[in-house]
């Protein structure tokens, strides 16, 4: 076996697939950890990553408008937790007024104590939420719509266009948002920003499904997604992904990681199965096909061993800050700076996309 | 090839069209003429089967595609019998650089790489793509996308095509382009077109035949000579060749100048006269002084001096890409120029918000729909009051004073393309600004349409507004501009007179001024009233 030549790759070129897995990894690995400092350390690498390697202005736009809703998220969880929630261990922070609410709201409490911990499992929560935000945030705007569609397993042509319709809903959304606030401006409007978004929030979301579905429908113009459906094979893949799907929740209630480890296994081998059927039956061709090549088998080795270590050492990455001291808020064990090194490691293997040339359209 | 056989289509109980039959030839270059709302664009979607299985709405009769009945027809096959180009192609595409989205439609297909590596090749070759082969579809022209979104229709190799107004975006010299490209493929290949067009003096002399849905739901088709008759506006070649007294109706100027002979003759002993600026006190409103603009690092406007004076229209023309909306844009102060200064009144617009902005200048963009926020007309005139503090009520006048047959209670979306203009309008003029900006006002527009919107913006201007309006609409420049500005990659390259620069130019002369040419007369209402006078004499 001849070892290929390897060197970076620009962001777009690099496989699909191989960004999904990435992500999927982080947000996986998010969901896992509890350990604020660490999860703070994940959202920097995948923030990082996204930043140096998505260079297009839009996607860039797009991206940064991702971050400040992840970074939403911790605000609101740290604000949320602190006012309502109740207090937990002993550290305080600050003691508020507490506000009597009604006997009916017995479950709630308004201001009070507040402790470090419960501040510490806010941050944690709000970060894990951010964390997986940023991981799709950074798979969707590091590749191409069209190179996903086009590389989407067969069994999920016939969704493809739920898929499509969700991908470009987002972006749109901000684009609309973009031009309702120059509007607002051209109106003489002089309300804040955010009143404004929010009041019109209903049809901005319209907006932008309209376009998605525009696109929805050249593509159906144009045949996408209108092969006889293979049932059978389909059921197989599905089954497949729900026995994967099982096995994390099964994971996430008890510990036994081999356990999991061996049943996902066989969920994914189950729907590779059925993807391989569906394949070999479909008539669909690719025009210059996009390769999977040494790169993206990087991407697949980094991608199995944050899984895999994650799932071995979850006990360890528990480290918990509120136990009886805060002494353990620093995370010092290997698997920690494994996963966060290989969160960030996609920077070795690619390199910035290059400028596009510069936009010339009607809207110069 | 395609026939229509009692065709009715009606969306939510209001019905579109009634009882539609015609037929139309294998390789024919069909023209389908009407005003907004007769119902186009739907038809074209019948053709296709976006309609009724995609977009809704009920559909009563027959259609035959090449003798078989569109029933019968499966999506697959019907896919690769009917290409369809869309009005904005941008929306359409679904690959991100000219070769994929030629290829997407043969992977589609399902075939195989040897094969599609020649039919690519095949198409790129037929609409000359081949220098911009690997581009990203996204920093392509207008042209050049469309072209993009033809070759990848003609990938699979179709007999049908279908256009919807393909040409709306495009400078003129852009629509030719195209246009002669689809005249040489239906002459090469065969096909059989069907071309939506609102801009027919573009497309008339291309086709074989039109199609003409009238207002009243009925339908001719006809060769171009003889339906021009029919059409509530005839064209202006025809407007002309009536009033030298010919009996033909020209489709190009080399047959209409032929045929007017009589009336150039006539019309030596008379110089066109100069448009007058009615407004009194004239001074200068606007103030552009060395304005140049950076966008990603390019110069989109260089150096620009301009000025306009109260009571002006002034139309900026030029190329897709030239810097035409950058221009409006800056005048409203969206965006920060590197250098030079803008001033309206004496004030930067980039300094102003609220009310201020509102009564000293305004801007109609592109689509009407980015101005209105509202999801009733009611609200939007409403809201409009409000930020006008002017009497609830006002906005709703001044749209009356326009058109009758809104509704209140309509979404602006569901209006046709000009009552949401109007609505725009409506919006913009109860501010009263000193300055109206609007960017391409006659995109969509009918004929009707089109007039109601030229009184609109002579009677603002006579009232002193100033207004400049960027456009393609040659015919719109030389009807109502006093100024024409001519930009060329972010510079000005002409700028004076109408009469003079359109005259002068190849790209923007009016029809009227290519039939009469040397003579320098920009419209037929000019003609006739120095004929009137001449008559009155």
């Amino acid at each position: 076996m001849t070892i290929a030549r390897f060197s970076p790759l620009p962001a777009l070129q690099v496989h699909p697939g191989a960004w999904w897995l990435w992500a999927l990894a982080c947000a996986f690995l998010a969901s896992i950890i509890s350990n604020a400092v660490a999860l703070a350390l994940l959202c920097v690498s995948i923030t990082t990553v996204g930043l140096l390697r998505i260079s297009a202005a839009e996607r860039r736009f797009n991206f940064q408008i991702l971050i400040r809703v992840a970074m939403w998220f911790v605000g609101l969880r740290i604000v949320l937790q602190t006012l309502l929630g109740y207090p937990m261990g002993s550290h305080v922070f600050v003691k508020l007024p507490t506000i009597d609410l009604p006997t009916w709201l017995s479950g709630l409490r308004l201001g009070g104590v507040i402790t470090w911990e419960s501040l510490l499992n806010a941050a944690t929560e709000g970060l894990r939420m951010g964390a997986i935000v940023l991981a799709f945030a950074a798979a969707t705007n590091l590749t191409s719509t069209s190179k996903v569609l086009r590389n989407l397993p067969v069994a999920f042509h016939e969704v493809g266009m739920i898929i499509i319709i969700a991908i470009t809903f987002i972006p749109h959304l901000f684009s609309d948002a973009q031009r309702l606030i120059q509007a607002a401006r051209w109106r003489g409007q002089t309300i804040g920003r955010m009143r404004l978004l929010v009041w019109n929030v209903v049809s901005l979301c319209e907006a932008a499904l309209d376009r998605s579905n525009a696109l929805a429908g050249s593509l159906t113009t144009r045949g996408y997604g209108i092969h006889s459906s293979q049932t059978k094979q389909r059921n197989l893949v599905v089954a497949g992904l729900a026995i994967v799907a099982a096995s994390a929740v099964y994971f996430l209630f008890t510990s036994q990681g081999y356990v999991s480890i061996v049943v996902a296994a066989l969920g994914v081998a189950c729907s590779a199965v059925g993807m391989k059927q569906t394949q070999s039956l479909s008539t669909r061709t690719q025009y210059r096909p996009d390769v999977w090549q040494v790169n993206e088998n990087y991407f697949a080795a980094i991608t199995l061993a944050m899984t895999i270590s994650v799932v071995l050492y979850r006990d360890n990455l528990q480290a918990f800050a509120f136990d009886s001291t805060l002494n353990n808020l620093v995370p010092t064990h290997f698997a920690v700076l494994v996963f966060i090194a290989a969160a960030i490691s996609p920077l070795l293997v690619t390199i910035a996309s290059p400028h596009q040339e510069l936009v010339r359209n009607d809207s110069i | 090839m395609i026939r229509f056989s009692n065709v009715s289509l009606w969306y939510q109980d209001e019905p579109v069209f009634a009882q539609l039959s015609f037929d139309l030839a294998e390789g024919e270059l069909v023209v389908l003429a009407g005003p907004t709302g007769s119902g186009k664009s739907s038809l074209l979607q019948i053709i296709n089967g976006l309609v009724p299985e995609f977009s809704g709405g009920r559909l009563a009769g027959h259609v035959f595609l090449g003798g078989i009945d569109r029933q019968e027809i499966d999506l697959e096959q019907r896919v690769k019998l009917i290409g369809t180009v869309q009005q904005s192609p941008l929306d359409g595409f679904v690959a991100d650089n000219v070769e994929d989205e030629i290829a997407f439609g043969l992977e589609t297909a399902g075939m195989t790489n040897d094969a599609m590596r020649q039919r690519v090749e095949e198409v790129i070759d037929m609409l000359s793509l081949h220098d911009i082969r690997n581009r990203p579809l996204r920093t392509l022209s207008g042209g050049q996308q469309q072209r993009v979104a033809i070759a990848s229709a003609l990938a699979l190799q179709p007999r049908i095509l279908l256009m919807d107004e393909p040409t709306s975006a495009l400078d003129p010299t852009a629509a030719d382009e195209v246009f002669s490209t689809i005249h040489r493929l239906v002459h090469d290949l065969g096909i059989t077109v069907v071309v939506a067009e609102h801009r027919l003096e573009r497309v008339l002399h291309f086709a074989d035949r039109v199609l003409l849905l009238q207002s009243d739901g009925k339908v001719v088709v006809d060769t171009p000579e003889r339906i021009v008759r029919k059409f509530p506006t005839p064209p202006i070649l025809t407007q002309l060749a009536d009033l030298a007294g010919a009996k033909k109706s020209p489709l190009t100027v080399r047959e209409a100048r032929k045929l007017v002979e009589p009336l150039t003759h006539a019309l030596k002993q008379f110089t066109p006269t100069q448009r007058f600026i009615s407004t009194a006190h004239q001074h200068d409103v606007l103030k552009v002084n060395g304005v140049t603009v950076m966008r990603d690092g390019l110069k989109v406007l260089r150096d620009l001096n301009f000025t306009a004076t109260t009571g002006t229209i002034t139309a900026v023309m030029g190329r897709n890409g030239a810097g035409k909306s950058t221009f409006l844009h800056t005048l409203m102060g969206d965006h920060q120029a590197a250098s030079g200064t803008i001033a309206i009144n004496g004030q930067d617009p980039r300094h102003l918000s609220g009310r201020e902005l509102l009564s000293t200048v305004s801007i109609v963009p592109q689509q009407p729909l980015d101005l209105l926020m509202s999801a009733r007309v009611s609200e939007e005139c409403k809201t409009s009051d409000a930020l006008h503090q002017s009497p609830l009520g006002t906005t709703w006048n001044v749209l009356n004073e326009f058109v009758h047959d809104i509704k209140p209670d309509q979404h602006p979306r569901d209006l046709s393309e000009g009552q949401r203009l109007a609505l725009a309008l409506a919006v913009t003029l109860t501010g009263e600004p000193e300055v109206l900006l609007l960017d391409e006002p006659t995109r969509g527009l009918d004929s009707a349409a089109k007039k109601h919107l030229v009184d609109v913006l002579q009677s603002a201007a006579a009232r002193g507004q100033t207004i400049i309006l960027a456009t393609h609409d040659v015919e719109l420049a030389a009807e109502i501009a006093h100024k024409v500005v001519i930009l060329g990659d972010g510079e000005i390259v002409a700028h004076g007179d109408a009469a003079e620069v359109l005259t002068a130019s190849n790209m923007f002369a009016p029809i009227t001024s290519k039939v009469l040419a040397p003579q320098t007369w920009l419209t037929v209402a000019d003609v006739h009233t120095a004929l009137n006078a001449r008559d009155s004499k």
